[in-house]
């Protein structure tokens, strides 16, 4: 016979339950982007965000920050007190970051040599002009890390200092299962783009949702079962949930060159990587270089990033692994207090006062 | 007017021919996977009974620790039993991963792919075919157009690129 203490936890249970199917059901309104920002330049659906200050300024060199042209980059704004953003402005850096916008059908043709040529080029000429200043400090996040890595090959003399943060450099590494689902006989991505053009966030969603099935699915709606009082947790959760879906579609054209180039190709690494003719030289990094993994990371597997530091002539290089995973380490609880306040300190370090 | 109709309705036949041999290829390359001896042949146990073994295991080990705490039917063996719930979870979650990325899953997976990617190309043709006959922008038009948009755009920056150059503006 069950007693009382069982009935009162099954009780309970249900409760939170109820609770947790209402919140579900009518989520409140959660605010993202959390810093204030002017709109400084765009370019197509580009737009180059500068955020207001928060400190003094203290450096004379701007960090620019590129996130991955596959979710919206606000996760690097997501809340006040995890927001990497918000870390950089109040140690008195001038922060940028660029939104790639939504790609429509009509963006299908927009490949590597558009994004690094023409949106991040015409962004940091910009920044440069704005600032009366030469160089910048580039941050690059996942596929934006890719980008920031080619960029400063193509254009080593516009970066000062470089970071790379869980980003896809070297793609013969023992990957996750994107790198087998994305084998050149397994998946035909020309054929696929014709058939579907841009390759839209659903696609990816249920392809990033696969490499944690369950934890990604019911065990996530549990443990919102489980805190389902705790505001925090359940504000955390409904921001996440917001920004996971809050996708945007990949230009098809780039998806092709994304999946051919890199997954089946290895093309960076190897020095065989061309963008718009011309060749992209790992060895013309020379800049201060940092990277940053989670040692957990299921999407970018760490060794992927790390992969990079063989192939450039940085002198100094620095790497912090944490443990987390890809979303993790820009808006994990430990990666704000323990690893963040030191790449500030190392970007401080290496910036013009 | 009467030929038109005519045309159309032959034009719909056609289509209709095409989604039929679709169809029938479609369920001709599923038995093809699963027929004795392919890569998705159900019936050959070698393929899936290690993913499956590892699973049970796990999976046993677990309900034989915690099974104690739960018979005793008082406080905490609720929570025993969530926790339970939540290892089977991830026992199953493992299980998948590693599924998903077996020869057998791959195999299946490639032919999803093919499948799916012949179909939407087929019926993109055919619907072409249809909105064409009565003069409506078909989706090849309109890429047309903006690749067209897309190299003019590209060519003018290029030249404004150029052109601040030849002024020493950058």
């Amino acid at each position: 016979m069950m007693n009382e203490a069982i009935i009162k936890e099954i009780m309970q249970g249900n409760l939170k339950l109820a609770k947790a199917f209402n919140l579900t059901a009518n989520p409140h309104s959660i605010n993202s982007e959390t810093t204030e920002y002017d709109v400084v330049f765009e370019y197509n659906k580009m737009r180059l965000l500068r955020f207001k200050p928060l400190a003094k300024k203290g450096f004379r060199t701007p960090l620019l920050m590129v996130y991955a042209v596959i979710n919206k980059p606000y996760i690097l704004d997501l809340q006040e007190d995890r927001s990497v953003v918000r870390k950089f402005l109040e140690k008195g850096f001038d922060v940028y970051l660029i939104d790639w916008g939504s790609p429509s059908d009509a963006d299908k043709f927009t490949c590597l040599d558009d994004y690094i040529n023409f949106y991040m080029r015409y962004a940091v000429d910009h920044i440069c002009k704005e600032n009366s200043c030469t160089q910048i400090s580039l941050l690059g996040y996942c596929i934006g890390g890719y980008f920031s890595t080619i960029f400063s090959s193509l254009y080593p003399k516009r970066v000062k200092n470089l970071i790379i943060m869980s980003a896809p450099i070297d793609f013969n590494v023992k990957g996750g299962p994107l790198h087998v689902w994305t084998q050149k006989d397994i998946f035909d991505v020309s054929r696929f783009t014709e058939a579907y053009g841009n390759c839209t966030p659903d696609i990816l969603n249920n392809g990033f949702m696969l490499l944690n099935p369950m934890e990604n699915t019911y065990l996530k709606y549990l443990g919102l079962v489980e805190k389902v009082d705790d505001k925090d947790y359940v504000d955390n959760f409904f921001r996440m949930e917001k920004w996971n879906n809050d996708g945007i579609s990949i230009p098809a054209r780039f998806f092709v060159e994304w999946i051919q180039d890199g997954y089946q190709g290895n093309k960076l690494v190897k020095g065989e990587l061309m963008v718009a003719g011309k060749p992209v030289s790992l060895k013309k990094i020379t800049m201060p270089l940092l990277l940053i993994v989670g040692t957990s990371d299921n999407l970018v597997p760490p060794d992927s990033t790390l992969g990079l530091l063989p192939h450039v002539k940085s002198k100094d290089t620095k790497v912090f692994e944490n443990p987390s995973g890809h979303i993790g380490i820009s808006v994990g609880r430990k990666a704000h207090k323990v690893m963040w306040p030191e790449v500030i300190e190392w970007l401080a370090k290496h910036s013009e006062k | 007017m009467a030929s038109s109709n005519s045309k159309n309705n032959d034009k719909t036949e056609e289509l209709i021919e095409v989604m039929r041999k679709y169809q029938e290829e479609m369920f001709k390359n599923w038995n093809e996977a699963i027929k004795p001896g392919s890569p998705m042949d159900t019936t050959n146990s070698a393929l899936f009974t290690n993913i499956m073994n590892n699973y049970w295991e796990k999976m046993n080990m677990d309900i034989t620790m915690a099974m104690p705490q739960i018979m005793k039917g008082d406080e905490g063996s609720l929570q025993k039993q969530k926790e339970l719930f939540v290892s089977a979870m991830r026992a199953y979650s493992d299980m998948l991963k590693e599924f998903l990325v077996s020869p057998a899953f791959l195999a299946y997976l490639k032919q999803a792919y093919a499948d799916k990617t012949d179909m939407k190309i087929r019926l993109d043709k055919a619907n072409d075919e249809n909105l064409k006959l009565f003069g409506i922008v078909t989706r090849k038009d309109l890429d047309d157009i903006n690749f067209n948009l897309y190299n003019l755009n590209k060519k003018l920056d290029r030249l404004q690129d150029a052109i601040s150059e030849l002024k020493g503006g950058k």
